[in-house]
């Protein structure tokens, strides 16, 4: 019981270092920003010709918010699809590593997975969604 | 002993087959469109091949080479030179700042015929002549806007005296717009500073002019 | 000599002046340095120093959720500038780091595997014997060229490519911004480095992993300046077409080998 309430103790106390350790770069971060904001402070009014968005010395035609190749929306698509599936591999490893059940065990199961998601590739591939020109 | 010898012969006999093959494959080719096709063949199928090539993918043979050759380049001596320490060299033919040149006795050679003025593809020369007490035609005023010259060197070429040439000198930048507007002084003093040089120059090129 | 250079030149880019583009966001605009910044530095904890406090356990997966915010930075940052040339640079590298994202999930399972942890400092001493680098040469190949394209070095670096988008999504960032996301990819770059020593060639002491990771980043400048740029359709096949296969093949191929040597 003593172990545990000290364990517990432990691991809230490095997380709280951890948390420390984290906001130490945060911190770092906004101290470089400050750092700039003094020292390249000129004056405070803004030019429009200078602030305006760079395209090779021309005027800028039109906005930079214009709608975009569907093709990417495509892939994010398929990035979803897959990274959920590796996601979905991590724990199962965990799992493994922890000696829950046997590795062959979960072998069986995950070459059906690691299968179904050669299987998935090969259709988007056949599908033609994986072409880019 | 013979095997290995047999073995080599056949090898000879098949990559001489095999040029044969390729030059009548490619001469073959002239159509009634009279074009040749000559982008390479296609590697024929033999397991030989095959392995060579994917052995090449998957060691990155090619990009090794690559890397190496930079890689000796690192070590070789920087092909660039230390600027104001150490210069380039310049062709006689440099044309850089401008000079009006003087005669050893001291006269200046320009004569205000103002060919240059006309030549000057950018308008950047103006001439204003007089006569002088002893006789002889001479200008007043003769100022390059440096700012507008494009450095053609036409008003060397039109200069019937070689008064006014495009001397070796390209280290005259100012901190200001008006240092650049050159006027006779400023064009003279240049002469007498730079004259070695110039006369070198023009020496060295007179077969050509 | 030039040494005092570098620090003469981070001077220089702290006193820059501050540029908002004309009708950017602004908070985005300013806080996509911020991101990119303060996530690359964070991933620096799963390295197992003495001067960290302690040792991550799932420190794979801090790695993996991590580099997949680090997106947010390059969106962020380039969409909030208003402009062309960030905007194309941003769709690039979003497309291309999350294109990465897939096979370096399935190539660091890899080495995971190997060594039966997610500790990184366990996946590092369980290569005593043998390095993993000897044990698979193609997964060793595909974690470097993925990581290569995660931290958009060249020849991939495809988000920046100053010959047609002038810098990419930083291009309107001067001063301060520039230095934060500049400091942000060499973090990264160095990270990446220490991490192929740690995981293929299982450098334990904190010498040899700073010593042959600084090698290998030194390695990636090597690259750069003697490979060109890369076609973008090429990049998304190498990713998808090559390296999704090949990741999933060297988690089978982790799997087998656990199988036959007798721990399950």
């Amino acid at each position: 019981m003593n172990t545990v309430r000290i364990g517990f103790f432990v691991s809230v106390l490095l997380s709280m270092v951890f948390c420390w350790e984290l906001a130490g770069v945060g911190m770092m971060t906004c101290l470089l920003y400050c750092l700039s904001l003094v020292l390249g402070y000129r004056g405070g009014s803004q030019f429009r010709e200078k602030s305006s968005p760079y395209e090779c010395g021309f005027e800028p035609i039109g906005g930079a918010r214009s709608s975009f190749s569907l093709r990417f929306f495509l892939l994010a698509m398929v990035f979803m699809i897959f990274d959920v599936e590796v996601v979905l591999l991590f724990p199962a490893m965990a799992g493994m590593m922890m000696d829950f059940v046997p590795v062959s065990v979960y072998f069986q199961g995950f070459f059906f997975f690691l299968i179904l998601l050669l299987l998935g590739l090969w259709f988007e591939w056949s599908e033609g969604s994986l072409e880019w020109l | 002993m013979a095997t290995v010898k047999l073995f080599s012969a056949s090898r000879t006999a098949r990559g001489l087959l095999r040029q044969t093959l390729r030059v009548s494959s490619v001469s073959q080719v002239p159509s009634r469109n009279g074009w040749v096709d000559v982008s390479r063949r296609e590697a024929p199928l033999e397991a030989e091949v095959i392995t060579e090539n994917n052995a090449r993918v998957a060691l990155f043979s090619e990009m090794t080479k690559g890397l190496m050759t930079v890689l000796g380049q690192h070590f070789r001596e920087p092909a660039t030179i230390n600027y104001p320490f150490e210069k380039g060299p310049l062709s006689p033919r440099f044309r850089g700042e401008h000079a009006l040149r003087r005669y050893p006795s001291g006269e200046e050679r320009c004569i205000a015929c103002k060919l240059c003025e006309a030549i000057c593809p950018a308008q950047a020369i103006t001439i204003e002549a007089e006569e002088r007490a002893d006789g002889s035609r001479r200008t007043t005023r003769y100022d390059i806007d440096m700012t507008k010259c494009i450095y053609c060197g036409f008003c060397q070429e039109a200069c019937p005296v070689d008064a006014i040439v495009e001397g070796p000198n390209f280290e005259y930048s100012t901190e200001t717009r008006e240092e650049l507007l050159y006027n006779k002084e400023k064009l003279l003093s240049n002469g007498d500073k730079w004259e070695v040089e110039i006369a070198a120059n023009i020496q060295a090129d007179h077969l050509y002019r | 000599m030039g040494l005092g250079q570098p620090i003469a030149d981070a001077f220089k880019l702290a006193s820059k002046g501050w540029i908002i583009p004309f009708r950017s966001n602004v908070m985005l605009y300013l806080f996509g340095p911020f991101i990119s910044f303060f996530i690359s530095f964070s991933m620096w904890y799963l390295l197992p120093f003495e001067s960290q406090v302690a040792s991550f356990k799932w420190a794979v997966i801090w790695f993996l959720c991590l580099s997949s915010v680090n997106v947010y930075g390059v969106i962020v940052s380039g969409w909030a500038s208003n402009s062309k040339y960030s905007m194309l640079g941003t769709m690039r590298g979003v497309a291309q780091v999350i294109s990465y994202e897939i096979s370096m999930g399935l190539l660091m399972l890899f080495p995971a595997v190997l060594g039966m942890s997610f500790e990184v400092y366990e996946i590092f001493s369980s290569q005593k014997w043998v390095w993993i680098a000897f044990v698979s040469y193609v997964a060793l190949v595909s974690w470097s060229i993925t990581m290569l394209a995660e931290v958009q070095r060249p020849p991939f670096d495809l988000a920046e490519g100053e010959s047609e988008l002038v810098s990419g999504y930083h291009v309107e960032y001067g001063g301060m911004g520039f230095t934060l996301l500049f400091l942000a990819e060499y973090g990264c770059l160095l990270l990446v480095g220490f991490m192929l020593v740690g995981l293929f060639f299982g450098a334990l002491e904190e010498f040899s992993v700073v010593f042959f990771g600084l090698m290998a980043a030194w390695c990636s400048v090597w690259l750069r300046a003697s490979v060109p740029r890369c076609r973008y359709d090429q990049l998304m096949m190498l990713s998808w077409k090559s390296l999704c296969p090949l990741g999933l093949g060297s988690v089978v191929l982790a799997m087998i080998m656990k199988i036959s040597a007798g721990l399950g």
